[in-house]
């Protein structure tokens, strides 16, 4: 029984956790949460709960060795023993098979006998998300920024806890563990503001993301069968349907705490809205990128080494960003080309300004503007074939079918009908809408000023839409990483 | 909290009424294709035995030439082939209390049954209750379970439904106006279709695969006692599939599981295998189930020689 957020089984679970949360007294809610987060997980799978207890204990021993230890010799010891046990596990079950398998492969080539066979492993669900959140922990307390948590009960909340398990945010333990200790009353502004957020989640994950979803797949999975418009479609049909399906889950994820009071960091801010790639990581998947910045991009030197050694670190950032997604060559490739893109545009900057000035675009900074956000757009949307495509000849068949364009072909798929196919436009028409009125308000803000009739009415039209226009199959992309 | 609760309740309520509104208002469309299920039902009970009946879902419908069948093996014939979305346990007991000493009854089940959990029906299986509220009494206490979940289902592709049919201005009928009522003959074949041209099946997709639905197997189990206490007898028979998706994704694979798990089942006599019922793609019409005038005489055919080997064996024995 997967108790997936869609699900008609996480609609019994929440309230009876949530309620469960109000009536007992403070000090045995982290152990609700802790059990219901470790229940809630197991339903994916039981045995995935040895390995994040595993992940749990090792960072909560090597925590409390480093707040122990006097020399930094010794702490960093303990940093290294902690980042390695956890990079460890994380190696195993998602990267040593794609690793052995390319080693293979290049063995191969050179008719080389290569006898090292891979493992059947079961990659379990979120483990890429609880295994940066603890190694930020890990480092965090050997900077000195957190004291080590002494509570291994709070702390394994902290690691596991469900509305964030399985696809983030990525949150610091320096916001999310000091909340653990906070008493929330039942708040019925605060309560109903979460419950909008899940619908708000739920409607974009179902109505939006998987009704796309239906769409790409046909396209995506079989290249070569379709070129020209068809493809062009799929592929903004996927940067929507990745962005709804994400920042759906994240709403979702977000809303169910702030029903319980705790408050999760944004993951997204209108993404596509960016006027440069550095912006579009600034607002997509931000405990990612921010994740990636603070652990990695700026302990190699950041932006403060020679231009080269720069340039380096944002290769190296990126391509492993790109692999943190999955053990695919596509999602090396994927971060790569966002590598590139960051450093076109370091490289082109003079460039490009001294022809916005010939040009006379920057006495037009709203078509200035736009155009910027157009092009960051397709730039990510181009990307994002590689993200999605299954293989990278995949990849490459599926670009290079975009210019071939037949105007008198259909722009019907299999297993998508006419209806379908306007649906899935009108819904990315209403999105961006949404996202327009979210540039000077926060949607829920803007609604909470309007009478009480208004308010439900749009509510009402939220939940008949997901009644009768979701689609119900589909499990969230992020969930594979 | 009583007052968010009472809200949330309140609106979920309205939401379930819009639902059910939208059913009602949709109407009872007596001459659609599921609608043909109170002729069949009628075929049945006045079919004295000892007869054959043919328990499926539209592969059944569209695959059959049940007066062929009646002129081979001697016994009268009712073809209660619909839509495999009313779901196969819905289809079994709907015919059990109308078979009799002598009877047989050969189920020919749409794969998906196999997989995914359509054994107990789907939002059509809503349709057919609608329809003839009289029905429920065929119902079992498993199907209650998903009901709120199929009259969503049901809503939702009525409402999507009428949408598509203000936009067009005519009711939707599927492919070339076939799925009608009047599309059965007498023997509750579907008939319309077969002097209409094909879809161009190839192009579609067949997936048969996933988490094995063992329920599907303990029905026809059961089934099969039953007929046995009754001393009729069950017989199962695969349902026809093109070539083409015989051997893609892995849908070989999935039909050697089904096969593997059904003769290893007690009480059904299992005629075939999956790999003697792959017709060529053109034989299909307009769905991987669906055959046309020439699939259906090439798989009646065969049927016929399965079903007269069959029989026979039993009365040697």
């Amino acid at each position: 029984m997967l108790v997936i957020f869609t699900s008609v089984e996480f609609f019994i679970f929440f309230p009876v956790v949530v309620l469960s949360y109000f009536w007992l007294p403070q000090r045995f809610r982290w152990l609700l949460l802790l059990c219901s987060s470790y229940y809630f997980y197991m339903c994916w799978n039981p045995s995935y709960v040895v390995l994040i207890f595993f992940s749990t204990l090792v960072s909560y021993i090597t925590a409390i060795q480093m707040g122990k230890a006097v020399s930094k010799q010794k702490r960093k010891g303990y940093l290294i023993a902690g980042l390695v046990a956890n990079l460890s596990v994380l190696f195993f079950y998602k990267y040593f098979n794609f690793i052995n398998d390319s080693v293979g492969a290049i063995f191969d080539r050179f008719d080389v006998f290569y006898g090292v066979s891979g493992f059947e492993v079961l990659l379990p669900i979120g483990i890429s998300f609880y295994t940066f959140q603890t190694l930020s922990y890990i480092i965090d307390v050997y900077r000195g920024e957190k004291e080590p948590e002494k509570h291994l009960g709070v702390f394994a909340l902290y690691v596991s806890f469900f509305p964030q398990l399985v696809a983030g945010p990525i949150e610091r333990s320096t916001r999310l563990l000091p909340q653990f200790y906070k008493k929330f009353d039942f708040d019925y502004d605060r309560v109903s503001d979460g419950l909008k957020l899940v619908l708000w989640g739920l409607f974009k994950k179902v109505v939006i993301a998987d009704r796309l979803a239906i769409y790409v797949n046909e396209v995506f999975n079989n290249p070569g069968d379709y070129q020209g418009i068809p493809v062009i479609l799929a592929c903004y049909f996927f940067a929507f349907q990745i962005y709804c399906d994400f920042s759906g889950y994240t709403d979702i994820a977000i809303g169910s705490s702030k029903v319980m009071g705790f408050d999760l960091m944004d993951n997204f801010k209108r993404p596509y809205f960016s006027k440069s790639i550095s912006e579009f990581w600034r607002r997509w998947h931000i405990s990612l990128s921010t994740w990636f910045r603070d652990y990695l991009y700026i302990p190699l030197g950041g932006n403060k080494v020679g231009r080269w050694r720069w340039h380096y670190n944002i290769l190296v950032v990126f391509i492993l960003s790109g692999l943190w997604h999955g053990a695919n060559w596509t999602f090396v490739v994927w971060g790569a080309l966002h590598g590139f893109y960051m450093l076109f545009a370091v490289w082109t900057k003079s460039i490009r300004e001294k022809f916005i000035m010939l040009v006379g675009l920057n006495n037009y900074t709203i078509v200035h503007k736009y155009l910027k956000v157009l092009i960051t757009f397709h730039l990510v949307t181009f990307a994002w074939i590689f993200f999605r495509a299954n293989s990278i000849p995949d990849a490459f068949v599926i670009a290079g079918s975009l210019f071939k364009v037949d105007i008198s072909g259909s722009l019907l798929v299999a297993g998508v009908s006419h209806f379908g196919l306007v649906l899935s436009l009108l819904l990315i028409g209403f999105l961006v809408f949404i996202h327009s009125i979210e540039r000077h308000e926060d949607i829920r803000q803007f609604l909470s000023k309007k009478p009480a009739w208004f308010r439900y009415a749009i509510y009402y039209i939220l939940l008949m839409g997901i009644a009768l226009l979701g689609v119900f199959e589909a499990a969230f992309i992020y969930f594979q990483f | 909290m009583k007052k968010l609760i009472m809200q949330i309740s309140a609106l979920f309520l309205l939401v379930f009424l819009t639902d059910m509104a939208i059913i009602v208002i949709s109407g009872r469309d007596h001459s659609y294709f599921i609608a043909a299920n109170i002729d069949k039902q009628e075929k049945l009970r006045g079919t004295s035995s000892p007869k054959i009946v043919f328990v499926g879902g539209s592969g059944l419908a569209f695959g059959l030439d049940s007066k062929l069948v009646e002129g081979a093996i001697k016994f009268p014939v009712v073809n209660m082939g619909l839509h495999a979305g009313v779901g196969l346990k819905y289809m079994i007991d709907e015919v059990m209390p109308y078979v009799n000493e002598g009877d047989v009854v050969v189920v020919v089940p749409e794969y998906d049954y196999f997989y995914g959990d359509i054994v107990y029906g789907n939002c059509q299986l809503i349709d057919m209750i609608v329809l003839y509220p009289e029905n429920i009494r065929y119902l079992s206490a498993r199907q209650y379970v998903p009901i709120l979940r199929l009259i969503f289902e049901n809503a939702q592709a009525r409402f999507q439904n009428s949408i598509v049919k203000i936009v067009k201005g005519d009711k939707n009928r599927g492919y070339n106006n076939v799925y009608r009522r009047d599309g059965f003959n007498d023997y509750g074949d579907m008939v319309a279709h077969l002097d209409k041209e094909s879809a161009d099946v190839a192009s579609m997709s067949l997936g048969i695969g996933g988490k094995f639905n063992e329920d599907t197997i303990r029905i026809l189990v059961e089934a099969g006692n039953v007929l046995i206490d009754k001393k009729a007898r069950l017989y199962f028979l695969y349902p026809a599939i093109p070539d083409l998706f015989y051997r893609k994704n892995n849908n070989n694979k999935s039909l050697q599981e089904v096969h593997k798990n059904l003769l290893n089942s007690f009480g059904v006599a299992v005629l075939g295998e999956p790999g003697e019922f792959i017709f060529p793609v053109e034989y299909f019409f307009d769905t991987p189930y669906h055959l046309n005038k020439a699939g259906r005489k090439a798989r009646t055919e065969q049927l016929i020689g399965k079903l007269t080997k069959a029989l026979e064996t039993e009365y040697k024995n």
